[in-house]
């Protein structure tokens, strides 16, 4: 069987057959999507490994309770979603350090749980890493707030559609448009200075 | 209503849908676009963000990243995927081993006893398997008449009306496609030494 040639829910069905291949063709295709998105909202390295690791465990494990006609690659990402926002508020809570309450939808709430978590906490060797990339994209992106990071890597990066992004995070759909919009103004002013002089937009 | 809909200016979906390519404008938007140095800043500046930001290569995890899931990873297995995918060379291999030793002895001990023609073993191995088959086919007609199954099948099958025939063969013929589809399924299950880690 050409495993490549497979859907991403023809090979979930194939794994919960109990097909071995079905289910490294998987992680082939989703260990870096998956793992760079938990990287960025958790920002390091270790623990994002451990957490995307999680993920596809929990994924395999709990086929049974996958619905085919939903994506298997939402699915997978809400799973690692989920591990990687509740490690964010666990750590928020244990440093009394949130980065906004994550249902912040006004302005007066967001500001009322906001405090930025930055770079604060990270290994000098990490910082010297990012530096070293010359990302300042990265950073920028590493600035936001974790659920504005994931909605809008999951818009940009990703290419998912709003609906599916809701899904994902399990959010509203109005909520997930507010995230992605603040997130890319935020992104814009933060990167305002790379662009050319006199340049307008 | 077209001219105002030209007038109004871009809203962000439909800004995204150009910077993303993700589909194209009508017309009298497209028309907007075109003559309008709000909504080509706005969309300069979201196809800038957007380049960006989907331009960011993915980040690795370590190389034994895969093989650390798998080795954490339960597929649940049917029986009967588990009974045809196990391996069943070493099985298979004793028993054939065994087998062959227990015919060499016999026929070692059969044959050092003398007297013993070849051709007189094998005619009465042949009535042998002649009877036990003729006693299999007797008995199962037997226990047919004697039960009292076969005649009431035969008068059940004379009472069935057409309808209630075409019925029973069409759910056979469902029962019998469905067991055929099985089989076939089954047959494409991985072989075990094909089953092997292929490293991402």
């Amino acid at each position: 069987m050409d495993y490549e040639a497979q859907t991403d829910e023809e090979l979930a069905q194939l794994c919960e057959g109990g097909d071995e291949r079905a289910a490294r063709e998987l992680v082939s295709r989703f260990e870096r999507p998956l793992f760079s998105l938990i990287r960025r909202t958790v920002r390091d390295q270790e623990l994002a490994e451990d957490l995307a690791q999680e993920a596809f465990v929990r994924a395999f494990n709990h086929l049974d309770s996958f619905d085919p006609s939903y994506q298997f690659s939402s699915w997978l990402f809400k799973i690692g979603h989920n591990l990687a926002i509740d490690h964010v508020r666990k750590k928020g809570l244990d440093t009394v350090s949130i980065e906004g309450a994550p249902d912040a939808v006004s302005q007066e709430r967001q500001e009322a749980t906001s405090i930025t978590l930055e770079a604060r906490g990270e290994r000098p060797d990490e910082v010297a890493e990012a530096r070293a990339l010359g990302d300042e994209i990265e950073e920028a992106i590493g600035e936001l707030r974790p659920e504005y990071r994931t909605a809008v890597m999951l818009r940009h990066i990703e290419g998912h559609s709003y609906r599916e992004i809701a899904e994902i995070m399990d959010t509203p759909l109005g909520t997930v448009k507010t995230y992605i919009h603040r997130a890319r103004g935020e992104l814009q002013d933060r990167l305002a200075h790379l662009r050319p002089e006199g340049s307008e937009a | 209503m077209n001219e105002q809909r030209t007038r109004q200016h871009l809203e962000t979906e439909e800004l995204e849908r150009v910077a993303m390519q993700e589909g194209t404008l009508p017309a009298p938007r497209r028309e907007h676009l075109d003559g309008c140095a709000r909504c080509r800043r706005e969309l300069a500046s979201l196809e800038e963000l957007h380049v960006a930001l989907s331009g960011l290569p993915y980040h690795a995890p370590s190389p034994g990243f895969a093989d650390a899931v798998m080795s954490r990873v339960d597929l649940a297995k049917p029986w009967y995927v588990q009974l045809l995918t196990r391996n069943w060379t070493p099985v298979a291999g004793v028993s054939a081993g065994a087998l062959a030793l227990a015919a060499i002895g016999f026929w070692t001990w059969l044959f050092t006893r003398g007297g013993v023609a070849l051709e007189s073993v094998l005619s009465v191995a042949a009535e042998w398997a002649r009877t036990a088959l003729w006693d299999l086919v007797v008995g199962a007609g037997r226990i047919l008449v004697d039960t009292g199954i076969g005649p009431t099948a035969v008068e059940a099958a004379q009472s069935l009306t057409p309808g209630a025939a075409a019925a029973i063969l069409a759910v056979l013929a469902v029962l019998g496609t469905l067991a055929s589809v099985t089989v076939f399924k089954l047959m494409e299950l991985p072989v075990p030494a094909l089953g092997s880690a292929r490293r991402s």
